[in-house]
């Protein structure tokens, strides 16, 4: 192997650290107007009439646009592809705004700061509605949720899933120890450095452009299309450079008004949204709260699980009626549990919307999951480590929801082998102290998917082709994120291909070049993108193969690709790619290329287990990670320095969910309090432990190369490592997320 | 509607700015004011104070120490005149914000901005700090000067057509000193408490910040720290709860300033009583 496996550096890397990388927000554009967005100051409110005349007063000013004078198509932001049926709740300016932050209205203007001056000049009248701001409330406003018109009434459950497996009834009856939990998790923004930005400009073609950072150009373009009422072939979507997404970006929220401005004024328009607004008017973490009842046997193996969740999505459905299902599928992957009873609802509040981030519902069920075990096995005096090498899943495992074979699952080497790296015996065993500063270890394992199999369009087209110069252009809907991606799938064709990654020249994601593609998520883009890359690269290889073969005159089974040239297996004739070019070029052969399909065809699980050592300090509260250590079943790690990189970042967002983040909605108000990064906490470089990582590679036989996800999976276990541990260190059974001081020294009691 | 930018180097050519009207804006390390555009004005004057030489001095002035006000904090937390002097406001300095905001933001600018959580103003409360004010043109270079305490009480801090050039604080032979913090995070936090103690061996001040709009002087507290330390995280704990009754916090900051007091009396080298 000379690229797979190679701790090979970022691509783009350089540029980025050097700042020559041009994000969105720093592209020049002739003729760019600004957009700026008026958003409610209400948690629930009718717009009753709106004045604009101060703030047209400036020539400046270019219009005013609000729900009497835009485009009222509902859509959904979460649809991903051409024809998919979704709740449509959500109209770019809703004439009742539902939550502090909705979208009022957009002032356009020669400037930014001309656009934003003109906010203050806008005068709304309101009338404000009873809002309803947590999700037990929103649960006891039950009724369809859409009239018959179609209509949305926002009325709740917004989805509503059962699951039954065995006689859980039955499984409980006989246990010998049955524990039941609650435990909840906050709303969490994704704080990408990056804020909310698009760009749209007019074509000639009578089209409209829009440059956003998105996660899938093709959902962008339907999205947009809808909210627009055109056909998706009128927007022409490309995928600029992101400053992070982690599901963030995953969901057009600007685009749709840039694109109608920009095909309304004929002219280039762009809209960016400050630190606040990306908090307030974007998307989050939904918050889920969990009750688990869950049937031991003796020796702690699990008979019976009931659990149910209530998961807030906020202001609008997004995707969260896909939570109640996605969160099922990840919490019936982990443990091998013959009866299973579930029911998962999700609810409308007048709270921002929620939407994808990191994990997609997992963090929060797995958290749910992991804490309900601990506090099993400290009830039921079992060491944590035991009792879940007692109930893991194994290779070949089905999983009950989907009827999928979990594939080459790895989780009990993760646990076991974890375990043993960390020195749990031995630290579980130590005193946690009675004095001051406690001290506790904790651990928690974690099933997540890969891709989007069995659903609908799991499919990438690729592709590859050479170049006059001996490069090898990649075309495909590639959506790097920030973590890498494009290095990791240059990586897979430089291997098979025998060059290096850096002779890869990568086109992004662009609706007119790129065939279909779900884009970057659900885990999906090294298992499903770096299988169709491994495919397209074997199919250019043998064109390569075929080609120098007439150059050469050799059968192309004669021949290798290998060393930046195709040449001869036993080392005679050498063709290097750009000399292959040219020899071609003087024959006039076209040049080699190869595209292909590939279709996901299994979903494996990824499977980790995290470790996690804190010191807790008893007069104040406060809570630090001492140590950690993550053990991840990755099947093949295709670039192990981007990988732990992955993690490293999954711990910091997981350990922020465990102690710090909490937008925190006002239950009276609805007024966010995190909607600063002075007041939302997140566990920044002083707070992170040492991260050690361990990869278990013990292949995927569907994955590229082995490989398999690591994206997701890296944050979802964090949570409930962390939390466990203060719980072991105080003897405690904290369940309410995050664990701020306040919360751990009610926990210790009066003192 | 006009924004204008001075950046005096003398003295007199500020005081001339300091009595435009309507009054213009201070900003030296710009921590603050920057990330508040909606605090920025959109006509006036800026007044940039960083070229104001005097303002950047640290010396011996008076039988004790002067600080500049437009000095930064990160220059407070190393500067050995400082240690030597005033320890309890190079102690405060260096619990200040984040390593980025200490090299730009200015004692000066820190009590200016009259924050309930600013670091340094317990530290100079403590210290029996007195503020250097410079008035407008008009008042013939006259300086005012007043306690750190009776500043933190005008609004606006410091008051009309003035500007901070900044502290005297008094020497004190044989000083010991404590600054310690409680935040959500290590840093950058806001300070949800504070407590700073400086004065000769037995006549310590004690004065604690976040729990109020300006630092208070804890008496009881201040008393049992001075005959030892016994009772005295007692008497943190009542003082939050005098000081802040009924607000949401009040209950945590009542328990949370026991472990603060702890961590004072170990940085005093004192062994924690109850």
């Amino acid at each position: 192997m000379t690229a797979v496996g190679q701790r090979h550096p970022m691509l783009d890397g350089a540029l980025k650290a050097t700042g020559a990388l041009a994000y969105a927000a720093d592209l020049a554009i002739d003729g760019l107007v600004h957009g700026a967005v008026l958003t409610s100051p209400h948690a629930h409110a009718r717009v009753l009439d709106l004045d604009a005349r101060a703030a047209l007063a400036d020539p400046a000013v270019l219009g005013v646009f609000w729900h009497a004078n835009m485009p009222a198509h509902r859509y959904n932001s979460a649809v991903w592809f051409e024809g998919q049926v979704a709740p449509e709740d959500e109209t770019m300016f809703p004439a009742t705004p539902r939550h502090i932050g909705d979208r009022v209205a957009v002032v356009v203007a020669t400037s930014m700061a001309a656009a934003e001056a003109a906010l203050d000049r806008i005068a709304v009248r309101y009338e404000e509605l009873p809002p309803c701001l947590t999700p037990e409330e929103a649960d006891r406003a039950r009724g369809p949720v859409f009239a018959e018109d179609g209509t949305p009434t926002f009325l709740n459950p917004i989805d509503e899933l059962d699951f039954l497996r065995g006689d859980p009834d039955a499984g409980l009856a006989r246990a010998a120890a049955v524990v039941e939990t609650w435990v909840t998790t906050p709303k969490t923004h994704h704080c990408a450095v990056e804020p909310h930005v698009a760009i749209a400009l007019p074509e000639a073609d009578g089209r409209i452009r829009v440059l956003s950072p998105n996660q899938s150009v093709h959902a962008t373009q339907v999205v947009v299309a809808r909210a627009l009422g055109l056909p998706a072939r009128d927007i022409h979507v490309v995928k600029t450079p992101i400053g992070g997404s982690f599901g963030g970006k995953a969901e057009p929220i600007l685009e749709p008004i840039a694109a109608e401005l920009a095909r309304r004024l004929a002219r280039p328009v762009r809209l960016a949204y400050d630190r606040r607004r990306t908090f307030t008017s974007t998307r989050m973490r939904a918050s889920a709260r969990v009750r688990i009842r869950t049937g031991f046997d003796a020796g702690g193996r699990i008979l019976a699980r009931e659990t149910e969740t209530l998961i807030d999505i906020g202001a609008y459905i997004t995707g969260g009626n896909w939570l109640p299902g996605s969160m099922l599928q990840r919490h019936v992957r982990l443990y091998a549990i013959p009866a299973e009873r579930y029911r998962g609802r999700a609810v409308y509040t007048n709270t921002p919307p929620t939407g994808a981030f990191r994990g997609y519902g997992s963090p929060q069920i797995n958290a749910a999951g992991e804490i309900h075990l601990d506090i099993a096995a400290a009830r039921m005096g079992h060491d944590p480590v035991a009792l879940r090498l007692a109930n893991a899943v194994g290779p070949g495992a089905i999983e009950p929801y989907s009827g999928l074979d979990v594939g080459n699952a790895r989780l009990r080497e993760c646990i076991a082998e974890g375990a043993a790296a960390f020195g749990w015996a031995a630290r579980r065993a130590a005193p946690t102290g009675p004095g001051r500063l406690r001290r506790g270890v904790g651990m928690a394992a974690a099933a997540h998917i890969n891709g989007c199999y069995p659903g609908s369009d799991e499919a990438t087209t690729m592709t590859l082709a050479l170049r006059p110069d001996g490069r090898v252009r990649m075309v495909s809907a590639l959506h790097d994120l920030g973590c890498g991606s494009n290095t990791t799938l240059a990586q897979i064709a430089a291997e098979v291909l025998g060059v290096t990654p850096a002779s890869l020249e990568i086109v992004e994601a662009d609706t007119d070049l790129c065939g279909y593609d779900l884009g970057t998520r659900a885990s999906r883009m090294t298992y499903a993108q770096g299988e169709a890359t491994r495919r397209t690269a074997l199919a250019l290889g043998e064109a390569m193969r075929t080609a120098a073969g007439l150059v050469l005159n050799r059968g192309a089974g004669d021949l290798v690709c290998e060393g930046g040239a195709v040449r001869d297996r036993d080392g005679g004739a050498r063709l290097g790619f750009a000399e292959l070019a040219r020899e071609l070029g003087r024959a006039a052969i076209a040049l080699p290329a190869a595209t292909l399909t590939h279709t996901a065809t299994a979903n494996p699980s990824s499977h980790a287990a995290h470790f996690a050592a804190v010191t807790v300090d008893a007069l104040t509260g406060r809570v630090r990670v001492t140590d950690y250590l993550a053990v991840h079943d990755i099947g093949r790690a295709i670039n192990p320095m981007l990988v732990e990189g992955q993690i490293h970042g999954g711990v910091q967002i997981g350990i922020g969910m465990a102690l710090f983040e909490d937008v925190a909605n006002d239950p009276v108000s609805g007024r966010m309090e995190g909607r600063s990064l002075a007041r939302y906490i997140l566990a920044n470089s002083l707070e992170m432990p040492p991260v050690a990582v361990r990869l278990i590679e013990a292949g995927e036989p569907t994955g590229p190369f082995g490989a398999k996800a690591v994206g997701e999976i890296a944050t979802i276990p964090v949570a409930a490592a962390v939390v466990n541990a203060v719980n072991h260190a105080l003897g405690s059974e904290l369940t309410h997320l995050p664990l701020v001081p306040e919360r751990v020294l009610a926990a210790l009691g009066e003192g | 509607m006009t924004l204008a930018l001075v950046s005096p180097s003398a003295r007199r050519d500020l005081e001339v700015v300091l009595g435009a009207d309507p009054a213009p804006v201070l900003i030296a390390g710009g921590t603050d004011l920057l990330i508040a555009p909606a605090r920025l004005p959109a006509a006036g004057i800026i007044v940039d104070l960083s070229r104001l030489a005097e303002l950047s001095v640290i010396d011996e002035r008076e039988g004790g120490l002067f600080v500049g006000a437009a000095v930064t904090v990160a220059r407070l937390a190393r500067e050995p005149l400082v240690h030597r002097l005033a320890p309890v406001l190079a102690l405060a300095a260096d619990d200040f914000g984040s390593v980025q905001i200490r090299n730009r933001a200015t004692i000066g600018g820190n009590i200016a901005n009259a924050a309930a959580a600013a670091d340094l103003a317990p530290a100079l409360v403590a210290a029996g700090a007195e503020a250097v004010l410079w008035t407008a043109a008009g008042g013939g270079g006259a300086e005012e000067r007043l306690a750190v305490a009776a500043l933190l009480a005008r609004r606006p801090v410091p008051g009309r057509g003035r500007a901070i050039a900044g502290f005297l604080l008094p020497r004190v032979a044989a000083p010991r000193a404590a600054f310690v913090k409680l935040g959500r995070r290590q840093e950058p936090a806001i300070a949800r408490l504070t407590l700073a103690a400086t004065g000769p061996a037995g006549a310590l001040a004690l004065v604690a910040g976040a729990i109020g709009p300006a630092p208070q002087r804890l008496a009881a507290a201040e008393a049992a720290l001075n005959a030892g330390g016994a009772g005295l995280l007692a008497a943190l704990a009542a003082a939050v709860g005098e000081a802040i009754p009924g607000r949401a916090s009040a209950a945590y900051k009542a328990r949370a300033i026991r472990g603060l007091g702890a961590d004072l009396l170990e940085r005093l080298g004192t062994e924690a009583l109850p």
